[in-house]
């Protein structure tokens, strides 16, 4: 319960700051399948699903929030549960789009490789907010974008591995 | 005999620059307890030790009968309000009451939205467009939505205007009056605590200086006002 509480909140405060960020993702998702090419940006899409909580997470730091919740009845584990959480269902709504969009324009071929950027985008999520929720967004941060730099290059070498590339 | 809601017993930590020593006091049920100091005197220091946002070095605290062991299962009857820490700017008032629906068990929103028709304040407009002192209201709306015991408010009347201020005091004391509520009010704005608090407590650098009841205070001082009593005890402690 608590921990619905928390996702309400950061899915708000996405839904109200990151607009853009966020219908651009949906594009993204949607792209492969319309166009039966552009794969790359499915994989791209993933990963940033993949960074919204710590967008999340740099929303509540200028608020503060961590010290008002933790006010509440609100332990830090729920925090960072809500976190992981977020980062989770986010990538898994994603590929769920992206793979009933492949299903309905019948560009299955695009559903062979789903689940390997899935997985890679979670395995960003699982590296990237322990590096913040320890560092904090502001000294976290240059480890996140080596991680990030590290995550796109794996990810070309990976799709152009696979035959698939953009 | 009347329980206490909040006991502090020899209270300390210290930063590098800065540490708050030996701090004493309690607040029975059915009083305010006003904290004073200048800023960085530790106010705020001793709001977190209390809430347990930061880890003592020393001493003991004792909120609503439960030691720091059990202290989680209390924070459901406390109302907290923060000078600087709030929900994100994207949210809005409608949607507290959603998310605090999860979070305390005790939420009723009835009371919430008719705090927010008294403040007169928005439902639907995101924070970013509230001012310091809508957030404040807010922060309070919430404090007295989910049947708190006792209140903890840090510089909670900072950003009102007076005849806000005056309207809350007004709502505090009502707060209290029934005998099973208490208030921590920390505040630089001493005609409040004059208003409000039972006892005062006042902090100088770390270190607790005065710790009296306000009547008592104010009737060894005749004719003088408590911002005049407390602006005399800070002159006389920064020239030691």
């Amino acid at each position: 319960m608590k921990i619905k509480g928390l996702l309400l909140k950061d899915v708000y405060e996405l839904w109200a700051q990151s607009k853009v960020l966020l219908i651009l993702i949906a594009v993204y998702l949607l792209v492969p399948a319309l166009t039966g090419g552009n794969a790359m940006l499915g994989s791209v899409a993933l990963l940033l699903l993949a960074m919204l909580p710590a967008s999340a997470l740099g929303y509540d730091e200028r608020c503060k929030w961590e010290r008002y919740a933790r006010a509440m009845p609100v332990r830090r584990r729920d925090l960072v549960v809500s976190k992981f959480l977020l980062g989770a269902i986010a990538v898994a709504c994603g590929a769920a789009v992206q793979a009933l969009a492949a299903f309905f324009t019948g560009h299955t071929e695009l559903l062979a490789m789903l689940p390997v950027t899935a997985l890679t985008a979670l395995v960003y999520l699982a590296l990237s907010l322990p590096l913040l929720f320890k560092f904090g967004l502001e000294k976290g941060r240059i480890f996140f974008l080596l991680l990030t730099a590290a995550f796109v290059v794996f990810g070309g070498v990976l799709l152009g591995w696979l035959g698939l590339s953009a | 005999m009347v329980m206490n809601a909040l006991e502090v017993k020899n209270l300390s930590k210290s930063f590098g620059d800065f540490a708050l020593q030996d701090v004493s006091f309690t607040i029975p049920m059915g009083t305010a307890l006003g904290l004073v100091g200048e800023n960085g005197a530790g106010k705020s220091t001793t709001i977190s030790l209390i809430l347990g946002l930061l880890a003592r070095d020393g001493g003991e605290v004792t909120v609503l009968g439960h030691g720091s062991g059990s202290f989680e299962a209390v924070k459901e009857e406390l109302g907290v309000v923060f000078d600087e820490s709030c929900f994100p700017d994207g949210v809005n008032a409608r949607q507290v009451d959603r998310i605090e629906k999860c979070l305390y068990k005790n939420w009723d929103s009835t009371a919430y939205f008719e705090h927010l028709r008294r403040y007169d304040l928005p439902e639907t407009k995101p924070f970013k467009e509230y001012s310091r002192g809508m957030k404040m209201k807010l922060a309070l709306a919430v404090a007295l939505s989910h049947k708190a015991r006792l209140l903890l408010l840090d510089e909670a009347t900072g950003g009102l205007d007076p005849l806000a201020r005056d309207e809350l005091i007004g709502e505090l004391s009502r707060f209290i009056a029934d005998g099973q509520h208490a208030i921590l009010l920390s505040s630089h704005i001493v005609s409040d605590i004059e208003k409000l608090c039972d006892r005062v407590v006042f902090l100088h650098r770390g270190k607790l200086v005065l710790n009296e009841d306000k009547d008592a205070l104010l009737a060894a001082h005749p004719g003088e006002t408590l911002e005049g009593i407390i602006l005399d005890r800070t002159r006389k402690e920064r020239n030691a």
